[in-house]
């Protein structure tokens, strides 16, 4: 295993929430790698941990135990390299579109925030042609959704929006946990090809999607990490742990996926 | 921004949105009935202030023993008071002290309120914890406590009023504005500017604090009503603003102890803080609703 070859690896992850009595251990032992440009679902039930494990990948929760390393440079705090690297070079989707696009901002001034923060000289036309490249990525034309503020906005739209702000740096890695969960079903497939566009329209670029639900993932993962009480039970490519699901714990999975 | 030389030519089509936007929020107040009573009483109260500065119906300063108490009448319309100076020119000069002092309590009040919402929402817990259990502790202190104790090296005085109402006014803003403080803090929003490298100052000021902007407008329009109580009140006990300098509760004060024999020299100063204190409650909610794009579609379709 050579370590250069992993966009994202993390190592012995552990995390424990709590003390005494309420102490519970989120993540135990786990081993994750995201190759670059691939798509990687991380699949659990509530509780499961993966939502901290995201956190913990990016650099913006610290695990108890165990190391992440981004580029094979060290995630360990602000001041680390691989913790700047991350924040230059990710982007984050969320579960509820509304929350996570300020309610007072335009379209235009949420999606184009990650250029401004990163590029302080940016401004003007070279800005917006940026917005509307990435609007257009994801499905929305860019001359009617500018514009708006998110009150104006359905939840698929909203979504899409958020997918537009993560994309829009040209980030290597895209986090998108549970995006599709807090959206309605005809409006999901819309999500669905907003990420395909995506995986075509920008190849270098890694996408880890977390999910309760194999059904939604299945038609864009490459390959699938299956976690179980904090600990990852299975791990392979989209097709084998569909087709042939090795543990107990992804068979259920496997039988309540939707779509 | 390197305004340089075409800084000009560059503030004049970022001004047009916002004179367009200020129509819209004017436009949206006066759409409502309480609204344009507020707009209406508010631009009075401004517009006296500003005259009473050049022109009132008589001087402050000339009394007439013979004709103190005085009704209503062609020389003075609101009648004398008990020097037989004119009671409307007098009530027109304090309207300027009132909205001095509104205007700075409120101004006080403000910045002490955003500056506490801000360290109740910071990253380190120790700032957060402190400056939360401050502001309990210290919001329990009456506002009239505070003044009393102000004036004992001050004086009766305009500042002890203002200094007064800002520290009381603002440690409430503080304790109203956190919910929705930490809301921001803990959204998706502040999280995805973090995750692109913003830094928490940087988010405070571009998230965190325009969205308490809605109960910072309510609650400072209530309080600027609020310090013109606390105005009454402190001049009636002598820790306001001093003897000789005009205003609606130096009016009040003078007036109140002959109520039973005089009642409409009480009226007139009584019905003004009683008008302009129910606009002023009023406007803050009306305002709210105009100014946030979130609550007034007309707002969000301005380009």
């Amino acid at each position: 295993m050579t370590e250069t070859h992993e966009l994202l690896a993390g190592r012995g992850i552990g995390r424990v929430f709590g003390r005494g009595k309420a102490r519970q251990a989120a993540l135990r032992d786990v081993d994750i790698d995201v190759r670059p440009g691939e798509c990687l679902a991380i699949i659990g039930g509530s509780g499961s941990g993966k939502s901290t494990l995201a956190r913990i990948l990016l650099g913006l929760d610290r695990p108890d135990s165990g190391t992440v390393t981004y580029r094979g440079e060290p995630v360990d705090g602000p001041r680390s390299q691989g913790y700047r690297l991350l924040r230059r070079e990710s982007g984050l989707v969320f579960q509820d579109p509304f929350a996570s696009l300020d309610p007072r901002w335009r379209v235009e001034r949420s999606v184009g925030e990650p250029l401004r923060i990163q590029h302080h000289g940016i401004a003007g036309d070279e800005l917006r042609d940026k917005v509307a490249d990435a609007l257009d990525l994801v499905g929305l034309d860019a001359g009617e959704f500018m514009g708006r503020y998110p009150a104006d906005l359905s939840g698929g739209q909203a979504q899409r929006v958020a997918i537009a702000r993560a994309v829009v740096a040209g980030p290597s890695l895209i986090v998108a946990d549970e995006p599709m969960s807090a959206i309605d079903v005809a409006a999901r497939l819309r999500i669905l090809e907003a990420f395909a566009t995506i995986r075509k329209a920008r190849p270098e670029t890694a996408i880890v999607m977390i999910s309760h639900d194999l059904g939604v993932v299945q038609h864009i993962a490459e390959r699938i990490v299956v976690l179980h009480d904090g600990s990852v039970v299975e791990t392979g490519p989209c097709d084998e742990v569909l087709g042939h699901p090795k543990s107990d714990y992804a068979r259920q999975l496997v039988a309540a996926a939707s779509l | 921004m390197a305004a340089d030389n075409g800084g000009k030519k560059v503030a004049a089509p970022a001004l047009a949105p916002l004179a367009r936007k200020a129509a819209v929020v004017l436009r949206s107040i006066w759409a409502r009935g309480e609204g344009r009573f507020a707009l209406v009483v508010l631009a009075l109260w401004l517009a006296v202030s500003l005259i009473s500065l050049v022109w009132t119906p008589q001087s402050l300063w000339s009394t007439d023993g013979y004709h103190v108490w005085q009704g209503p009448t062609a020389a003075h319309w609101l009648g004398t008071d008990g020097t037989g100076s004119d009671v409307l020119s007098w009530l027109m000069a304090g309207a300027r002290t009132n909205l001095l002092i509104a205007v700075l309590a409120v101004a006080l009040a403000g910045v002490l309120g955003m500056a506490l919402t801000a360290a109740m929402v910071s990253r380190s817990a120790t700032v957060s914890g402190v400056s939360a259990v401050l502001v309990d502790a210290l919001i329990s202190i009456p506002t009239v406590l505070i003044a009393l104790i102000l004036a004992v090296p001050m004086g009766a005085s305009v500042a002890v009023i203002v200094i007064a109402c800002g520290i009381g006014y603002g440690l409430n803003l503080a304790r109203i504005a956190r919910p929705q403080a930490l809301l921001a803090a803990n959204s998706g929003y502040v999280d995805s500017a973090l995750a692109n490298g913003a830094s928490w100052f940087s988010v405070l000021v571009r998230h965190i604090m325009p969205n308490t902007m809605p109960t910072m407008t309510v609650q400072l329009s209530l309080s600027a009503g609020t310090a013109v109580l606390a105005e009454s009140g402190l001049t009636y006990l002598g820790v306001g603003v001093p003897s000789g300098v005009p205003s609606w509760g130096h009016s009040l004060a003078t007036s109140v102890k002959f109520i039973d024999v005089y009642p409409l020299t009480v009226l007139w100063p009584g019905l003004i803080v009683t008008v302009v204190v129910v606009a002023l409650n009023v406007f803050g909610d009306v305002l709210r609703d105009a100014v946030d794009p979130v609550a007034n579609p007309a707002l969000r379709e301005v380009a």
